[in-house]
């Protein structure tokens, strides 16, 4: 492979090694989609508690199937927002490096309040907070796959 | 003799030489390999891998490789494969443009 040197001149032929200097041998997979299907369970979760209506008929059997539901719909929201978080705090850890914040500089806060949010849709009932959490998850795919070179829409399962 | 390039991909030695620098390779019967030289070896568990890391020590033949990168996850080197023979070390990597002046 022929090439040109500093002084314009044209260098003798050469072979070219192709070497990784990867963080391991080939790389993790990693993929943001994780999160996101957490994200929008801790959402629909959300959404099925404010929804839930009362029960109409007073009675103990109506009175346990009410908060038998609204356990439910709690304890999948409380997992769901704890496996969001988990799963940010891989990419933001793992996947992430410094190199990255050079075209990203609004990394860090952008994982910081996603998990933020995370730990506020477990404590709150709030569609705002789920919203936010899935906008914070959306920002930071675009981040990922941007690095990674590759344009992948963005899609909901739900 | 043949001149010898390599070209590193990934950001193990970020910030010192990012994705797609490229380096002289100065054959290992031509130059010691000491401490603080970037080399170029073989994968201990990936014999189909060539790696480009720094010689952050020498301890009776045994070479201990690190990447430049700060961040501990970004370099898989002697943390993870221990350190290699300096039989391994198949050339010392020079950067072009020092190379060049």
């Amino acid at each position: 492979m022929p090439a040109t040197n500093a002084h314009g001149m044209e260098d003798e032929p050469y072979t070219l090694i192709e070497a990784s200097a990867h963080c391991d041998g080939p790389c993790g997979v990693y993929d943001p989609a994780s999160a996101r299907v957490a994200g929008e369970a801790v959402q629909s979760m959300t959404k099925k508690m404010l929804a839930l209506e009362y029960p109409q008929v007073f009675s103990s059997e109506s009175m346990a199937s009410y908060m038998n539901t609204m356990s439910r719909y709690a304890a999948i929201k409380e997992e769901e927002s704890q496996k969001c978080k988990s799963e940010l705090l891989i990419l933001w850890t793992d996947f992430f490096k410094p190199v990255h914040l050079d075209a990203h500089p609004e990394l860090h806060t952008t994982f910081w309040n996603a998990a933020k949010l995370c730990s506020a849709c477990k404590v709150e009932v709030s569609a705002q907070h789920a919203q936010e959490l899935m906008d914070a998850i959306e920002a930071i795919h675009t981040m990922f796959w941007s690095i990674k070179g590759r344009e992948v829409p963005w899609i909901r399962a739900s | 003799m043949s001149v010898v390039r390599v070209r590193i991909s990934g950001d193990s030695m970020w910030p010192t030489y990012p994705d797609g620098t490229e380096f002289e390779l100065l054959p290992i019967d031509s130059i010691q390999p000491s401490i603080g030289d970037v080399v170029l070896t073989t994968h201990p568990f990936h014999s189909d891998i060539q790696i480009v890391k720094r010689i952050q020590s020498i301890d009776d033949e045994m070479v201990f490789l690190v990447g430049d990168n700060p961040d501990p996850t970004a370099s898989e080197d002697s943390h993870n494969f221990g350190k290699i023979h300096c039989d391994a070390i198949l050339g010392v990597c020079v950067p072009r443009e020092e190379h060049d002046d």
